[in-house]
């Protein structure tokens, strides 16, 4: 099954959209949008997965998406000076979450995480 | 979706307070009768809930950590910084506190940013 996922956030979209399909490989189609456009697309189930970055973290690449889908379905997963661990960042999606924000530097430790959980996910 | 709608989001969901919404509001005014940048939803989107959050941070004298060295001297380093500063600090004026100058330094990459995009320097 193939897995949406939508890039919001502010910084570095096309970078994460590449990282993304990269990690994600066939499994996977990417969309860029803006941070309320991908928000609202988890909302009405048009992607199953949206990410973000910005320079904090947790600020604009999550604030439109926890404005629209709730704080309890978004998932900081770093921020300046600190990567959450890889145990971390799965049970996030293991618990449900929907939005994933984190700063645009930690995209490349952050990202193979993230979609290795999402796409277990998936399988099960 | 309006800028002003974007700052009356996050007001109305509780990310932001209303003073908070109104310091953001104030700063439009700001931009646009001072430095003639009228601040929209495609060019000031970024700058603008990254200031709204921020300001959040302040009031709560919650701390950012420092911005990272190697995008701190690229933003310093940037042809449009000496205006984006001076624009920062102007806001000092308006909002009646001075921002911390951690928080200044993410605002510059984003004001940068905005200031590049209106061929302002």
């Amino acid at each position: 099954m193939m897995l949406k996922i939508v890039v919001g956030g502010q910084v570095d979209k096309d970078k994460l959209a590449q990282l993304v399909q990269q990690y994600g490989g066939e499994r996977v189609q990417v969309t860029v949008k803006s941070d309320i456009e991908a928000a609202m697309d988890i909302k009405t189930k048009k992607a199953d997965y949206y990410v973000g970055a910005c320079l904090t973290g947790g600020g604009g690449a999550l604030a439109m998406a926890i404005a629209l889908l709730g704080l309890s379905n978004c998932a900081t997963l770093s921020m300046p000076g600190k990567i959450r661990a890889d145990q971390e960042i799965e049970a996030e999606v293991k618990s449900g979450k929907q939005a994933f924000g984190f700063t645009a530097q930690h995209a490349e430790q952050v990202l193979p995480v993230l979609m290795k959980g999402l796409l277990q996910k998936e399988e099960k | 979706m309006k800028l002003e709608e974007r700052i009356q989001l996050l007001r109305d969901v509780g990310q932001i307070s209303e003073d908070t919404a109104a310091a953001t509001f104030k700063l439009l005014q700001r931009m646009a009768e001072k430095w003639q940048v009228v601040l929209t939803e495609e060019n000031g989107a970024m700058l603008i809930t990254h200031f709204a959050l921020a300001w959040e941070r302040i009031g709560k004298d919650a701390c950012v950590e420092p911005l990272d060295a190697g995008l701190a001297a690229e933003v310093q380093a940037d042809a449009h910084y000496p205006l984006g500063r001076r624009i920062l600090d102007d806001w000092d004026e308006v909002l009646g506190v001075k921002i911390p100058e951690s928080e200044k330094l993410y605002l510059a990459v984003h004001m940068c940013t905005l200031l590049t995009k209106e061929g302002k320097v």
